[in-house]
């Protein structure tokens, strides 16, 4: 595969015209760019990254925004801040629990979907398939659904973030695909020893389906995690059911009576409480961005090996 | 067994019925209970009374829609031209990204340029946009200060809400966020193309440049051609938490979207007929635009989307 490895033989017939060193010059020149442009969106994701970790660790009077990659005066205050800041824990625990228990139902029902429509001989197999794609690419709209989900109670209530996620469409496609390429005789083995569906489908395929209920599991929960445009549509006005990406979008919108003045209140608590204790609202918006960001970083492994494969059931393959 | 009578056979899966049921409900009521609603367009709908009682409106909600034709084609203009260029300028980048990346020869920094090029996709947009914040502000941006402390620029550049930059800005922030992401397929491409051909290349004398233009590139471009299909099937939707942040007072007549204008109008305003009047519009033409992607890849790949 590498370059490395398979030497290129001398042609036999030439020595080395001027064609040669016209290709050796563009290969170099080539090889040169692609190592700058690989560098470059190395540098150029991670960081952004690093540099908003360094501003939230580094202290405020010291700190003046330039391009730099070391903290100036280590002080861990705003962290010190913000996870002592009541609205702050409230987004937090919000976030954890949509993300846990939202995949969870989610995955439980979408599989069972699933199952159902990879069913060879059901009758209206076809009609279920359709009946579930048809909304991944026709939606009712914003302000009609806005108003049924007024009329079922789901707004101003935590389970406007659950209920109208556990049927995942795209998901189901996936499960039902890999399902699809599952053997179809251990099913039929199972059948004449008796089981039926539900033990067939709880005992046999669901342990089956492990690397592709990771995939969808995983990817809902980032899913959830990141979302804050249910919020602003049903839940803006009950602080205490913000996630965190909501509480941290009042911060940098910098939408009024919101977190936004948290971040300043913070910032000037600590300034109030003497000289050791300074923080900036921007350092305090930097950590909250931090503690964001560092859940999605360690199941980051995890979501990139089971993404991918799911990625790739999914899409195109050349 | 499919000759059996179709009673029989509905009752012989009876548990998968019942298995598919509580996802069957919910999609009934959340799903296509709320499509009737769509027929506040067709009237005067207003909050508080039954939308069965609502008088009928015909299409004098369309009709408002094309006598503010230029606002809604501004609207269009926007939504069209931003997801167009996003779509040609990240796929083209992670095709040569994805071959560059092919060809670095150390499988340790060829996993780790991957992993961190695929991190921003798991990013919520509120961490882009702090991010972009942090960078390019008019003020404390540290690329202004940067450009400042050079004596390039006097006074920062509004990179955040100059209308001029709305395109650009919307463009390469899809750009950094998706390179990972559409390169992980482009490179999945490229692991299915036969090592042989790259081994006869090589005692041909073929060179890195000449395998690049006559091996991977040709290999990449029905995987480029299908995504580009695929990708325009979503040429009328915008992402809402892009949007709710990236759009200001300053930038909106270039930064609009549909579903902003939606917003504006039905949720801000209370014009519920209206909005939703400009929301069938938009589903329509969308719905139809991917049936039209969905028969073209099918054609060219044997195979659908769905």
């Amino acid at each position: 595969m590498g370059a490395k490895t398979l030497a290129r033989p001398k042609r036999p017939k030439q020595g080395k015209g001027a064609y040669d060193i016209y290709r050796t010059a563009i290969n170099a020149a080539f090889t040169g760019f692609m190592w700058l442009f690989l560098l470059f969106v190395l540098f150029i994701t991670a960081y952004p990254l690093w540099y908003v970790f360094i501003y939230s660790i580094s202290d405020p009077t010291a700190f003046s925004p330039t391009f730099q990659f070391l903290p100036n005066g280590i002080s861990l205050e705003a962290y010190l801040r913000v996870f002592t800041n009541d609205g702050f824990l409230n987004a937090f625990f919000i976030s954890v629990a949509r993300s846990t228990i939202g995949p969870i139902v989610s995955g439980v029902v979408t599989m069972m979907i699933a199952y159902g429509v990879s069913t060879r001989d059901l009758p209206g197999r076809r009609f279920f398939n359709w009946y579930f794609l048809f909304t991944m690419y026709f939606s009712a709209g914003l302000i009609p659904t806005f108003l049924l989900y007024q009329s079922l109670g789901l707004v101003n209530s935590f389970w406007v973030y659950i209920v109208p996620s556990i049927v995942n469409v795209f998901g189901m496609i996936l499960m039902r695909t890999y399902i699809e390429s599952l053997p179809a005789e251990m099913k039929e083995s199972a059948y004449i020893d008796g089981a039926n569906d539900f033990t067939i489908f709880y005992k046999i395929i669901t342990p089956l389906c492990i690397p592709v209920i990771a995939a969808v599991t995983l990817f809902a929960a980032v899913h959830q995690w990141n979302a804050y445009f249910d919020t602003v549509i049903y839940n803006a006005t009950e602080p205490r059911l913000h996630p965190l990406q909501y509480f941290l979008v009042q911060m940098v919108a910098g939408i009024a009576g919101g977190s936004g003045d948290a971040a300043a209140q913070m910032a000037a608590a600590a300034a109030a409480q003497g000289a050791t204790a300074r923080v900036s609202p921007t350092v305090v918006r930097m950590a909250v961005t931090v503690v964001t960001i560092v859940p999605i970083s360690l199941l980051y492994p995890f979501i990139q090996r089971y993404f991918m494969k799911g990625l790739l059931v999914g899409s195109v393959k050349g | 067994m499919s000759k059996q009578h179709l009673t029989k056979r509905i009752a012989r899966y009876k548990i998968i019925y019942l298995m598919m049921l509580p996802g069957f409900l919910l999609t009934l009521v959340l799903a296509y209970f709320p499509m009737g609603g769509l027929y506040m367009a067709f009237s005067y709908f207003r909050i508080g009374r039954p939308l069965f009682e609502a008088e009928f409106a015909g299409l004098t909600f369309f009709r408002y829609v094309i006598r503010d034709s230029t606002l809604m084609l501004e609207v269009l203009r926007n939504t069209l031209a931003m997801n167009i260029l996003s779509i040609l300028v990240g796929l083209t980048v992670a095709l040569f990204f994805s071959i560059m990346l092919n060809e670095v020869g150390n499988r340790h920094i060829k996993k780790i340029i991957q992993s961190v090029s695929f991190m921003p996709f798991f990013l919520s947009w509120v961490i882009v946009y702090n991010i972009m914040q942090v960078f390019l502000s008019a003020g404390t941006g540290i690329i202004n200060v940067f450009l400042m402390d050079l004596g390039v620029i006097d006074h920062g550049i509004m990179f955040l809400s100059d209308p001029s930059l709305s395109w650009p800005l919307v463009v390469l922030s899809n750009l950094w966020r998706m390179l990972g992401y559409n390169a992980v397929i482009f490179l999945s491409s490229i692991a299915g193309i036969d090592t042989g051909l790259y081994e006869a290349a090589n005692i041909d004398g073929a060179d890195r440049l000449h395998r690049i233009r006559y091996i991977t590139l040709p290999a990449l471009l029905p995987t480029f051609q299908i995504l580009l299909i695929l990708n325009f099937g979503w040429v009328f939707s915008s992402n809402f938490e892009q949007f709710f942040l990236f759009t200001n007072a300053m930038n909106r007549p270039t930064m609009e979207v549909f579903d902003m204008f939606i917003f504006r109008f039905g949720m801000r305003q209370l014009n519920f007929s209206y909005a939703t009047a400009v929301g069938i519009l938009r589903s329509v033409a969308g719905f139809i635009l991917l049936i039209i992607v969905n028969q073209i890849s099918k054609r060219m790949e044997g195979s659908s989307v769905a």
